[in-house]
């Protein structure tokens, strides 16, 4: 009987984690998107600090993202902030706005398949490789 | 390397307890949901060991998933008959009253062969004596005898196949088969299980049409 209550507790907490740390994460990707969003390419006079600043609130972000998030996704979006930061430097506009959706992109699909929706569920993607969205997010 | 050897420590500790805490069982009597849940278990846990780009919470929370739900199953299987049969069925009889049925042997995907593989580890070596057989849910055969018998039965023909080194081994040849087979009227195609003892006294149970 005991090990029956404790079956209970565990599976209680475990889909109450599961839900709850979904919801964290997509909150945390859609204030990082925001965040990217607000940063106007054109008009700005600091490219590289404000995607700078970006990347380090990302970063505090990514210590609990990484708990449940695969590191390579994780790496993906380091990469891409990297590469535009490098790009803000040496004011190479194009790349950024490049690079600068290449991003957006990467946590969007990240937000999607960490999220309980069936594209988590039923398909395998990888980040090249994007099909046809259920779940319209 | 050092991190995947804090996570092999971490998975080390957590099966331990996983299994600590879903009871004592020898891996021979696992039932249906329990093999299922072990096999899940040891291969969730080494994903993070051999995947160091997976995190450890991908694996804590399904096994921990797994080992609530199988405590939960096991639980309530006991206390509800139509859950006990849906998940691990119902033993099947495959000799009723010395009949063999070989219906239920097909649709259990068991052979003849097997049958009387059982029976021998069960010292039963004359199949006619046997007066009932039942398939358990566990795999296993359980056999009730009608009536002691010493005799020693040799299975010549199985399932229509006639087993030559057998019957060259015990002296015999398809003449002595043939003659044997005409006193039930039948071929060998069509007969399901032949034995002889060593008084030369044989039985013949034919296949069903099927």
């Amino acid at each position: 009987m005991k090990q029956v209550k404790l079956s209970i507790i565990f599976l209680c907490i475990v889909f109450s984690v599961v839900i709850i740390n979904s919801y964290i994460i997509h909150i945390m990707l859609t204030q990082t998107i925001r965040d990217i969003e607000k940063i106007d390419i054109e008009n700005s006079e600091d490219i590289s600090m404000e995607f700078t600043a970006c990347y380090e609130r990302f970063e505090k972000r990514e210590h609990y993202l990484s708990l449940t998030v695969s590191h390579s996704d994780l790496t993906d979006i380091d990469d891409c902030f990297a590469e535009i930061i490098g790009s803000a430097n040496v004011k190479d506009t194009e790349n950024i706005i490049i690079t600068k959706n290449r991003l957006i992109n990467s946590i969007e699909h990240l937000r999607r398949l960490s999220g309980i929706n069936l594209d988590s569920i039923l398909f395998i993607c990888t980040h090249s490789y994007l099909p046809y969205r259920l779940s319209g997010a | 390397m050092a991190s995947i050897l804090i996570r092999s420590v971490i998975t080390y500790l957590l099966l331990i307890f996983s299994m600590k805490l879903m009871g004592k069982r020898q891996i021979g009597e696992l039932e249906i949901n329990e093999l299922v849940g072990a096999l899940l278990i040891s291969e969730i846990a080494s994903m993070p060991i051999t995947e160091p780009d997976i995190p450890l919470m991908n694996a804590i929370i399904p096994i921990f998933f797994i080992v609530s739900a199988e405590i939960l199953v096991s639980h309530y299987k006991n206390k509800s008959a139509k859950l006990k049969k849906l998940i691990e069925g119902e033993p099947v009889y495959i000799i009723y009253k010395g009949r063999i049925l070989q219906e239920a042997l097909s649709e259990n995907r068991i052979s003849i062969n097997e049958v009387l593989c059982e029976m021998r580890m069960q010292s039963i070596f004359d199949i006619s004596t046997v007066e009932y057989a039942l398939l358990e849910q566990n795999g296993n055969i359980s056999f009730y005898k009608s009536k002691n018998s010493d005799k020693i039965t040799h299975s010549i023909i199985l399932d229509g196949e006639i087993n030559k080194n057998l019957l060259s081994r015990l002296g015999y040849d398809f003449c002595w088969l043939k003659e044997k087979l005409s006193n039930y009227q039948e071929i060998p195609e069509n007969v399901f299980l032949f034995t002889v003892d060593d008084n030369e006294n044989t039985n013949l149970v034919r296949k069903d049409l099927r």
